[in-house]
């Protein structure tokens, strides 16, 4: 992030402060946001939306994961192992 | 509702505390659920079935709600707001979307750990719960990880309201 509006001109508005809590900002990130949505924020949708679609798309596919299958009864089936055999020594 | 600058340090401190330790407890939660699935032993992978119980009941559900409240009493108390930041919304929504997958397993982790107690073979379907479960705390780990980063750097980006 640089103190550069997203179309590469330089800013012309003063920067806009951040809440005095904490130590003086020391990286870039902290510095003069461009008007409007910054582009990390506008990355971050695109991850999630990424990240949503690829869950729903693996859920049609079969992966059958959802909120749902934490509502489903629990069903008995085959032991994958046996218990240990106790009269074995 | 700005905070006396005693409270706001207390408020920081249980917030520090909380999310950090729900961290280090997901963390905790996954090495144990990937020892369920990585294991042959019955035994180790009963104890784990039923050790995940107190520990999300116990530990990551209480730190993950304590996490979430102090959070928002830190937002509203500062001028950091809870709206005003995008940095902070987010940090906001994945705590919310982290918090509600976390209550939606609990059920499942109980009932695991009920099974794990009752019967003396693993089945088909205990195991793919324990592989759900590694699946959901690495994710939920990975989300943690990304709230910390948001926490530290604080990008910048004021919401405005037109």
């Amino acid at each position: 992030m640089s103190n550069r509006a997203p179309d590469g001109q330089a800013k012309l508005e003063p920067p806009e402060t951040e809440p005095r809590l904490s130590s003086p900002p020391q990286s870039d990130l902290l510095q003069d946001p461009p008007t409007g949505m910054p582009r990390w924020v506008k990355l971050f949708i695109l991850v999630g939306f990424t990240l949503v679609l690829m869950l729903g798309v693996a859920q049609l596919l079969g992966g059958g994961h959802g909120p749902g299958r934490h509502f489903q009864p629990s069903t008995v089936s085959e032991p994958v192992s046996s218990p240990p055999d106790s009269s074995t020594p | 509702m700005p905070l006396t600058a005693g409270l706001r340090k207390f408020s920081l401190t249980v917030h520090v505390s909380a999310s950090v330790g729900w961290l280090g407890a997901v963390a905790a939660f996954l090495a144990l659920a990937v020892t369920g699935v990585t294991s042959e032993d019955t035994q180790t992978v009963r104890a784990v079935s039923i050790a995940l119980e107190p520990l999300t009941r116990w530990v990551i559900v209480p730190l993950a709600l304590a996490s979430l409240l102090s959070g928002v009493v830190q937002a509203l108390g500062t001028p950091w707001g809870l709206f005003r930041h995008y940095w902070v919304v987010i940090k906001l929504l994945l705590t919310l979307i982290a918090t509600a997958v976390l209550l939606l397993t609990v059920g499942s982790i109980r009932s695991l750990a009920r099974r794990a107690t009752e019967q003396p073979e693993i089945s088909v379907d205990m195991q793919g719960m324990i592989s759900s479960l590694v699946l959901h705390s690495g994710g939920g780990l990975l989300v943690l990880l990304v709230i910390t980063v948001l926490s530290v750097y604080k990008p910048v980006g004021k919401i405005r309201v037109r």
